[in-house]
């Protein structure tokens, strides 16, 4: 019967062809019709004419046989919609469930499928992009997945010197937020340094102009820039003789020397670009650049990655492990954070999917089933197998457009929120859209699961032979159908028992996460961020000043009770710095974070031994040191703790004293690394009175300070006033960012929140679907056996017994399905181990959890339909039938 | 030489499955089988058999492939489906009822009440 539909879909699109061989036909019918008049006798010639007679115009039949074919196709297909129309309006409850399943399915699909394409899936926007690269160092003593993207400015001379066989070049991924000005116009930009050659290796060309030049990347070089495309027309009105003009940045006057491509953007936001001047000092001291490489054509990756390992990398210390050259590809190193979360949403929604469209096969199922005793009604009175196929198909693609038009409307509402919370969490950073690619998928997935889930159970009463329909009666037969609708079901209730099972474990994760304690008392504290990178502080007394007098300030306002400013805030990324213990020689790593007297009281971070910074602790003094307990454990545990001496070049050739031990607070894991995102990490503190002001310079370029401030009101509320004072005593610093500590705490654990929150969204979303399932199976069942157990009750068996015999059914399949699906738990938890904190992969809550959940709603949907029975008298029943 | 007696409407179809029923054949053969077995009484318009074969090919009673003629040329032979089987019986039991139930009331006789 395919091939019926398929031929006249030829027909249709391909009329050309078909014409032809009707051609073919009246030209044998004629050369036939014109040898029997000469075999009767008539002349050859004269033959030929009297059977063109006799034929009439070929172009005549060719127009009939093109409207029958047409009209008759149309005629039946507007009949068949108008039938569906009607059909599905008599059984709304079925239309809806479909309609809405397939929707949800759908929208939700296509949204997370934007989303997981722009993240991983969709090639970066640059030309040959598998061509590009970054170089690594690897530790090959460390394992094969030690390697740092970060390079200092020895390393990238190697590269730039020794590397000739690949286009390359170096950047600072630092991208940073600053003023730029015109004598007409100001903007606030996002600036970014870049090395000469990047724009060549990432394979895009300035628009206009041209990008910098290697004289001009060198320290002292000239003050050049390029722009992007949205600044120029943006800012400077698409001026054509911007090119050579001055800008300035923070006050700093640039010479713009070339514009980029409207769509250009790397995963850096960045609209100004200016030279990175690499060099081996400060910046290029440590490991601050990253080393972008184009592999050239015809060179392979593996190639390319042994020719890079045989240049000797520079060595950073003499007991420091022995490094070699790498690459990474370029997707790689930006993807591979975010690929195995993307990867488990992904899944979430394919297994929801799944459910999902088992559950419209299901439908199809039973409504095939119901109908069974119509379709084999018209089957007697002469409708062929095929028009009730094709009444079918109508009906699917109405249900399927309906239902795929309304979930591209949800995911396009979908998206923006997906959108957002994947931009926050996963530094998304292609733009997330529908494409043709999404659209095609979306309309796929759609097609499949209505006609094909739609065919299937219709090939079955194909099969059907009419009378055995109609013997039967009002009765509905179930058969196979049945037993593949429950086999569905069993389905179903496995993946919703490892999708459960999986997303309870992102639960009970973040759950452990966000009750771990965090070491201080968040609620009550205002933070307020400034960036001092800038001229007028290069000093020390200058920060004392700025500390002193806008600290006083907030203490003045009602209502703070103790304010500090800090370098890096909990959960922040902070500053490491190498130093020594003691006499020891050996080079130890440890976090640093300077801050002014009042800080651990303001953050309720308890003092366990010694002091707090104070006025004692100033330029000149000896340096004092308060360690964290975390420290003293890692570190101090063979010595007296207060007294303890350490050394590091950092903090200037005499190092300093431990004054003070205080308790732990959650910092971010970083290099020190544990088996979760936040960790008590060895951290020393030191007064902000004593950094010296080249310290505070180099610091300050990486790092803005925060101040704290704990009130007794709202902590927000306090911000107008806040800000207030830093007007009056630093008028020309923007506050870069102010939030309360509660906020900034909850930013710690959003993507696992996120990750928590949106498979349990799923999860839920395909338990529900997969209780409309059981629910529809069990109704059924309650139908078939109405007369059944109306005996069984007339004979004397309870109510409870009717509906326990019948209910029992939907109890089982959901215990199958559970006991199978935990062969899939297994291998989600394999799976998921490493985006677990805290719990075991079997974790006994949520297996309990999950069987309890799993209980309550098969127990939902089997006895709500089932105690129908119950209520029903054995002798209404008996008499219907 | 074919007689000139025009089709009833509607019993082309009837008479192409009938024809075909009796095997393949292409439409030529078609037009002859039922010019013959009418004994030369039923004459086709030629040209209207084609539509219907498509037709009827469309729906699926027919279903066509190319073969040879008795002559050895290129020809679209036609074959009677199950379902055109089916139709056929069906188009017949409608005829016969049809023709009956035309021919009572052409006997009816003035009522005697």
């Amino acid at each position: 019967m395919f091939v019926r539909i398929i031929r006249r879909l030829r027909h249709l699109l391909f009329g050309a062809r078909s014409r032809h061989e009707l051609d073919e036909e009246i030209a044998f019918h004629l050369e036939a019709l014109t040898q029997d008049l000469v075999r009767q006798g008539m002349d050859p010639k004269e033959a030929r004419r009297e059977a063109h007679i006799r034929f009439g115009a070929p172009e005549w039949v060719h127009e009939r046989t093109r409207e029958e074919r047409g009209l008759a196709l149309f005629d039946e297909t507007a009949r068949n919609l108008r039938m569906a129309i009607r059909g599905l309006a008599r059984n709304p409850m079925f239309a809806v469930t479909f309609i809405t399943t397939l929707a949800m399915c759908i929208g939700l699909g296509a949204a997370v499928f934007s989303v997981v394409d722009a993240t991983i899936w969709r090639p970066l926007p640059f030309p040959a992009p598998q061509q590009l690269a970054q170089a690594v160092l690897y530790s090959p003593a460390a394992g094969k997945n030690a390697g740092s993207t970060s390079a200092d400015g020895r390393t990238w001379e190697r590269i730039r010197d020794q590397a000739d066989f690949l286009d390359r070049a170096v950047y600072s991924g630092w991208v940073q937020g600053v003023n730029l000005t015109t004598d007409q116009a100001a903007a606030f930009v996002r600036q970014q340094r870049v090395g000469t050659g990047y724009f060549r290796t990432l394979g895009i060309p300035p628009v206009m102009g041209r990008e910098f030049t290697a004289a001009e990347d060198v320290p002292g070089g000239p003050a050049v820039a390029l722009i992007s495309h949205d600044i120029w027309s943006r800012t400077f009105g698409g001026d054509p003789d911007i090119l050579g003009t001055s800008i300035r940045l923070k006050g700093d006057a640039f010479t713009v020397v070339g514009i980029m491509p409207e769509d250009f953007h790397s995963s850096f936001d960045a609209d100004v670009w200016t030279p990175l001047r690499p060099s081996t000092s400060g910046e290029g001291g440590g490991t601050n650049y990253g080393i972008l490489v184009r592999i050239p054509d015809g060179m392979d990756f593996g190639e390319a990655d042994s020719r890079l390992a045989a240049i000797e990398p520079p060595v950073a210390a003499e007991d420091a492990p022995v490094r070699r050259f790498g690459l990474v590809g370029l997707d790689d190193a930006l993807n591979s954070d975010v690929r195995m979360p993307m990867m488990i949403l992904m899944g979430g929604i394919l297994l929801m999917f799944a459910v999902g469209c088992a559950n419209l096969a299901g439908l199809q199922i039973a409504r095939s089933l119901a109908r069974q005793s119509e379709m084999a009604t018209r089957q007697a009175l002469g409708s062929g197998t095929g028009a009730l196929v094709r009444q079918t198909v109508v009906e699917n693609v109405l249900l399927g457009v309906i239902g795929a038009g309304s979930g591209l409307a949800l995911a396009y509402f979908a998206l923006t929120g997906v959108e957002g919370l994947a931009q926050a969490h996963f530094g998304i950073w292609q733009p997330v859209r529908f494409d043709a690619r999404v659209l095609s998928v979306a309309l796929g997935t759609s097609a499949l699961a209505t006609l094909f889930f739609g065919l299937v159970p219709v090939l079955q009463v194909g099969k059907l032979r009419g009378h055995r329909a109609l013997i039967s009666g009002s009765r509905v037969m179930g058969g196979s159908s049945h037993v593949l609708r429950k086999t569905l079901m069993v389905g179903q209730m496995a993946v919703v028992t490892a999708l459960l099972f999986g997303a309870g474990l992102l639960v009970r994760s973040y759950g452990y996460l966000d009750g771990l304690d965090p070491g201080f008392q968040p609620e009550g504290v205002l933070t307020v961020q400034f960036s001092l990178d800038d001229a007028r502080y290069a000093e020390s007394e200058d920060v004392e000043r700025l500390f002193e007098q806008s600290l006083d300030g907030i203490r003045s306002i009602p209502g703070v009770t103790s304010a500090a400013v800090s370098l890096t805030l909990p959960y922040e990324r902070p500053l490491n710095i190498p130093f020594r213990v003691g006499t020891d020689e050996s080079t130890r790593v440890a976090n640093a974070v300077y801050v002014t007297p009042g800080f651990f009281e303001t953050l309720s971070i308890p003092l366990r031994q010694g002091r707090d910074f104070d006025e004692r602790d100033r330029l000149g003094q000896p340096l004092a040191l308060v360690v964290n307990q975390a420290f003293a454990e890692t570190h101090l545990q063979d010595g007296p703790l207060l007294g303890a001496r350490l050394t590091s070049r950092t903090l200037g050739a005499d190092g300093g004293v431990v004054v003070g031990v205080v308790g732990n607070v959650q910092q971010q894991a970083g290099f020190s690394g544990g088996d979760r995102p936040v960790w008590e990490t060895p951290t020393m503190y030191l007064a902000a009175s004593q950094v010296p002001g080249q310290l505070f310079q180099g610091l300050h370029v990486w790092f803005s300070p925060h101040w704290v401030i704990r009130s007794a009101t709202s902590a927000a509320e306090l911000t107008p006033q806040v800000t207030r004072v830093f007007e009056q005593v630093a008028p020309d610093i923007p506050v870069a960012r102010t939030a309360t500590l509660p906020d900034v705490m909850d930013q710690a654990f959003a993507e696992q929140r996120f990750e928590a929150a949106f498979l349990i969204a799923v999860a839920l979303f395909a338990l529900l679907l997969a209780g409309i399932g059981l629910y529809g199976i069990v109704a059924h069942e309650v139908l078939e056996r109405r007369t059944e157990m109306g005996l069984r009750m007339a004979l004397g068996a309870t109510p409870g017994d009717a509906v326990w015999t019948t209910g029992v059914a939907g109890i089982r399949l959901t215990v199958f399905g559970l006991v199978l699906g935990s062969v899939g738990a297994i291998g989600v938890s394999r799976v998921m181990q490493h985006l677990i904190y805290g719990i075991a992969p079997h974790d006994p809550v949520v297996m309990v959890a999950l069987v309890g959940v799993l209980g309550v709603l098969a127990a939902t949907a089997t006895f709500v339909p089932a105690t129908r029975l119950g209520r029903l008298d054995p002798a209404t029943i008996l008499r219907d039938n | 030489m074919l007689g000139t007696r025009e089709l009833l409407p509607g019993t082309l179809d009837m008479l192409i499955l009938k024809a075909l029923s009796l095997g393949p054949a292409h439409g030529y053969g078609v037009l002859l089988r039922i010019e013959e077995t009418s004994q030369g009484l039923l004459s086709l318009e030629q040209g209207s058999l084609y539509p219907a074969l498509s037709r009827l090919e469309d729906r699926g009673v027919l279903t066509a492939e190319w073969g040879k003629s008795e002559n050895n040329r290129r020809a679209k032979f036609y074959r009677l489906t199950e379902a055109g089987h089916g139709r056929l019986d069906g188009e017949t039991r409608r005829w016969e009822e049809m023709v009956v139930a035309v021919a009572n009331v052409l006997d009816a006789a003035p009522s005697k009440a």
